[in-house]
């Protein structure tokens, strides 16, 4: 109950910004959300089927490019049917990728991962349809049909990407819990055993895969349109690393990447504006959180000691197959 | 394309895949002995160019590039891995730990290099008596190239020599196949991983620099010239020299063919072999079985 | 029609025969034991048999279904059932939760991602009753990973038979039991069905002759011999075989 409370009041307070802060501030808000909703693609994968992904990029890349395409290139006006082409668009790109994860081991997975991205950037730098190095510029807010809502305004925006983000979360939760999260969990925990018991684990860690890839080109999408601007470092080795980085400092619970997100969006805001050399200091950061951190995710330690406390009660904690939730 | 260009782009291939094995030598060898994933060593490799061009110059200030290149690969190498020993306990078996660590070490020694340079590229020309160019039928293959792919090719039997009739490369053998007993037999494994690391980073360093007359200094170095060495890696199979020398090799051809073929696409079809390899062989080319 | 059939099935990896030649049939309601010093290639017959691993060559029939070349979750779905000599349970998962994979294997729920699995009352309700049954009841919420051996490895039989199946393919149920542990744990296996199908490896031969209704004897790779435990125990087959005579592993 007192979880729900602390839920709500977190939303709430998440609805309540634009009221309180100026248009920048919005904008960056509205970014942390973009970036959590990478984050959680990236999540997902990790927590369901104990694959780091190094090369989320790739997705989220894609989406954004399709994204960007839709509007500047196929006259598509809609922001619901390029969220849908961009993540249709993810999960292809996805599937080459997702058919050799199970049979590579965790770290060679990371490092195809991390090139099959990189090379995808180099691509995108290289084709003139997508606009070479200078990327897709122009890229303007579609329509937002049937809602009646003007995204150009960057409060709509906010409450556009804030509810993308909800969605996303709730989509994840009821994965997670349902008997394909469980099943999921059994996969990953002994693939011999949930063959032996009928279960096609190459079909349902491909559909954690691609769900994960969706994720990810949503996020992209949001970017695209949110900046409006698209370019090969989309794709870069930055986004993917920010993306893991979120997931390790937010840890097990499904909420961990967005907080992290916006956690880590104001931190790079402070960063960039007071130095020139910010990505230095941020790299400086990633040897910190990894060094310090125990485990993957010191804000879900917090978290946990938080909830246990505000249950009150000493009430024993059986760990259950949702990871924690 | 004719057959002498044919022969040419080999021999462009074999000379950048002699080159990509020094890097993914150090790489794969940290991998294999000591679980480590080390993504700084793109920058490592970056500093190195860098210094290259800056110490280099021409006639035989050439080598004292090289070997300034080498030197700063080694003391880059040896400072991530003081680094990762604050934690190494811990860090010995969090590949995620490693990832997010050794990348942070990449954006610093990558904004060293930026702030040390201004991010503009660099690049170093090779001394006189190594430049020009030798005629394949009617294409022309760059002689310092040649020279670039040797020096490499020598470097690589120095590893080899190291790896199977020394001690030291016995004991890296060992540890690489099961770290465990290593560690039964009451070797420390300290200094056996300082010097492996040391080893990489020269490797790298030395490759940066013979390679800066061809690749010269720039910004991005980091992270394309990460990628090859990493499905190098993974294709000869982690931990394997071997392996890492045969998938050198057939990287490197793999780009140069494909950027004289097709070279929009060029990374795809490299990108598409890897995938295909892997999925026949997932353990890589020469990989160990996994443990 | 065989519950299960195995014929000419051999298997050679890297130049070693594992198995050669090799053909049992399993009728339904039969207990087979498949007995023989190590590195008789028992195992390995029955990971052929399950689909973990492929023969070199030779044919697995199940039900008259040639299934060589199917994968194990398939031929699991056709009623093959199999426990694993290392327990091989989700160490993460409650012991309800192992059983409800198991139970609800069969069933289109476990293609559904949207609604929560704690709802699914047809599924639990069964994992309940199974769970009373086999006396884990007391158990039902604690994470495997933290049972007692011998506990773990009644729940793996259960989980194996918690889905219907017409053959069951045990590789060393008794490993780290007591001989009556294991009794105890075979009957259950028996007492399931009089038409289940049943092979199973035991190093314990006094054990294994005591239980089974026919036996297979695996000696380096070949079938050395076959027939009811009373044949194998008058002939000189074991004698042959182990070192000192029947009852010593």
């Amino acid at each position: 109950m007192s979880r729900i409370l602390a839920l709500a009041a977190a939303a709430c307070a998440l609805l309540a910004v634009p009221a309180v802060v100026g248009p920048f501030q919005i904008t960056l808000f509205s970014q942390a959300f973009v970036w959590g909703i990478l984050g959680l693609g990236v999540w997902l994968l990790l927590r369901i089927s104990n694959l780091a992904s190094f090369g989320h990029a790739a997705f989220f890349g894609v989406g954004a490019y399709v994204g960007g395409l839709a509007v500047v290139r196929w006259d598509v006006d809609n922001v619901f049917a390029a969220l849908g082409a961009g993540v249709a668009a993810g999960c292809v790109v996805a599937l080459p990728i997702a058919l050799v994860a199970a049979r590579l081991h965790g770290i060679s997975f990371l490092l195809i991962t991390l090139a099959y991205a990189e090379m995808l950037r180099a691509l995108a730098g290289r084709w003139d349809v997508l606009g070479g190095t200078d990327g897709l510029v122009g890229v303007t807010r579609p329509d937002a049909a049937p809602l009646p809502l003007e995204l150009a305004e960057p409060t709509t925006f906010y409450y556009f990407a804030f509810a993308v983000l909800v969605c996303v979360l709730l989509v994840l939760f009821a994965i997670v819990k349902s008997p394909v999260g469980g099943a999921l969990v059994g996969i990953r925990e002994s693939e011999e055993r949930m063959a032996a018991l009928g279960y096609n684990a190459v079909a349902y860690r491909l559909f954690a895969f691609l769900v994960s890839a969706g994720v990810a080109a949503t996020a992209g999408v949001l970017n695209a349109y949110l900046n409006r601007f698209v370019d090969p470092g989309d794709v870069s080795a930055l986004v993917s690393a920010k993306a893991l980085l979120i997931v390790v400092i937010g840890g097990a619970p499904i909420l961990g990447p967005p907080v992290a997100a916006i956690a880590l969006t104001q931190l790079e805001e402070l960063l960039s504006s007071n130095s020139e050399r910010w990505l230095g200091l941020l790299g400086a950061i990633y040897v910190l959180v990894a060094l310090v951190a125990p485990g993957p995710g010191r804000l879900g330690a917090l978290w946990a000691r938080v909830r246990l406390s505000l249950a009150g009660r000493g009430r024993r904690r059986t760990r259950t197959a949702e990871g924690g939730t | 394309m004719s057959l002498d260009e044919w022969v040419l782009q080999l021999a462009i291939g074999l000379s950048f895949g002699l080159l990509l094995f020094l890097l993914a030598s150090g790489f794969t060898l940290t991998f294999g002995l000591a679980r480590f994933v080390n993504l700084s060593h793109g920058a490592v490799f970056l500093v190195a160019a860098y210094v290259a061009t800056e110490v280099g110059g021409p006639g035989w200030r050439f080598a004292l590039g090289v070997l300034a290149a080498g030197l700063t690969g080694l003391v880059l190498s040896l400072a991530t891995y003081g680094i990762a020993r604050a934690r190494w306990s811990r860090l010995g078996s969090d590949e995620l730990s490693q990832v997010l660590l050794t990348f942070g070490v990449l954006l610093v020694f990558a904004e060293v290099a930026r702030g040390s340079w201004e991010g503009l590229p660099r690049s170093l020309e090779e001394p006189a008596f190594l430049g020009g160019s030798w005629a394949i039928g009617d294409a022309s293959f760059p002689a310092y190239r040649a020279f670039m792919g040797g020096g490499a090719l020598l470097l690589a039997f120095g590893l080899y020599w190291l790896q199977e009739r020394t001690t030291f490369g016995a004991l890296v053998r060992a540890g690489v196949d099961d770290r465990e007993m290593l560690e039964g037999t009451g070797i420390s494994a300290r200094p056996l991983f300082t010097s492996v690391f040391a080893l990489g980073g020269l490797l790298a360093g030395l490759a940066a620099g013979l390679g800066a007359p061809v690749l010269g200094a720039s910004m991005g170095q980091e992270f394309s010239i990460l990628v090859l060495a990493f499905v190098v890696v993974v294709l000869g199979g982690p931990g394997s020299l071997l392996g890492a020398f045969v998938a050198s090799l057939a990287v490197g051809v793999a780009d140069a063919l494909g950027k004289a073929l097709i070279p929009t696409v060029a990374e795809f079809t490299m990108m598409a072999l890897v995938i295909l390899v892997l999925a026949w062989r997932p353990a890589g080319l020469f990989g160990l079985a996994e443990r | 029609m065989s519950a299960l059939a195995l014929e000419r099935v051999s298997k050679q990896i890297g130049g070693v025969t594992i198995n050669r030649d090799i053909s049992v049939r399993l009728e339904p309601g039969e207990r087979r034991a498949l007995i023989g010093p190590n590195g008789a290639g028992k195992t390995t017959l029955l990971n052929i048999a399950a689909g973990l691993a492929r023969p070199s060559s030779g044919h697995v029939i199940l039900k008259d279904h040639d299934v060589t070349r199917m994968p194990a979750y398939r031929r699991a779905r056709r009623g093959l059932a199999r426990t694993f000599q290392i327990t091989n349970l989700l160490p993460a998962l409650t012991v309800a939760e192992n059983l409800a994979l198991a139970v609800q294997s069969d069933t289109p729920q476990r293609w559904d991602a949207i609604r929560p699995w704690r709802r699914l009352r047809a599924v639990w309700g069964t994992v309940d009753e199974l769970l009373e049954r086999a006396h884990l009841g007391s158990v039902r919420d604690t994470p495997v990973g933290s049972l007692p051996y011998g506990r773990q490895r009644r729940l793996e039989i259960i989980v194996a038979v918690a889905r219907p199946c017409s053959v069951i393919l045990l590789d060393e149920p008794g490993a780290g039991l007591s001989s009556e542990e294991t009794e105890e744990l075979m009957m259950l296996v028996f007492g399931l069905s009089p038409e289940l199908a049943v092979m199973f490896i035991d190093h314990d031969v006094d054990l294994a002759l005591r239980l089974a209704t026919t036996v297979t004897v695996l000696h380096l790779g070949e079938v050395l011999a076959e027939g009811t435990p009373e044949e194998i125990r008058a002939s000189q087959v074991l004698d042959d075989i182990y070192l000192a005579g029947p009852g010593v592993a």
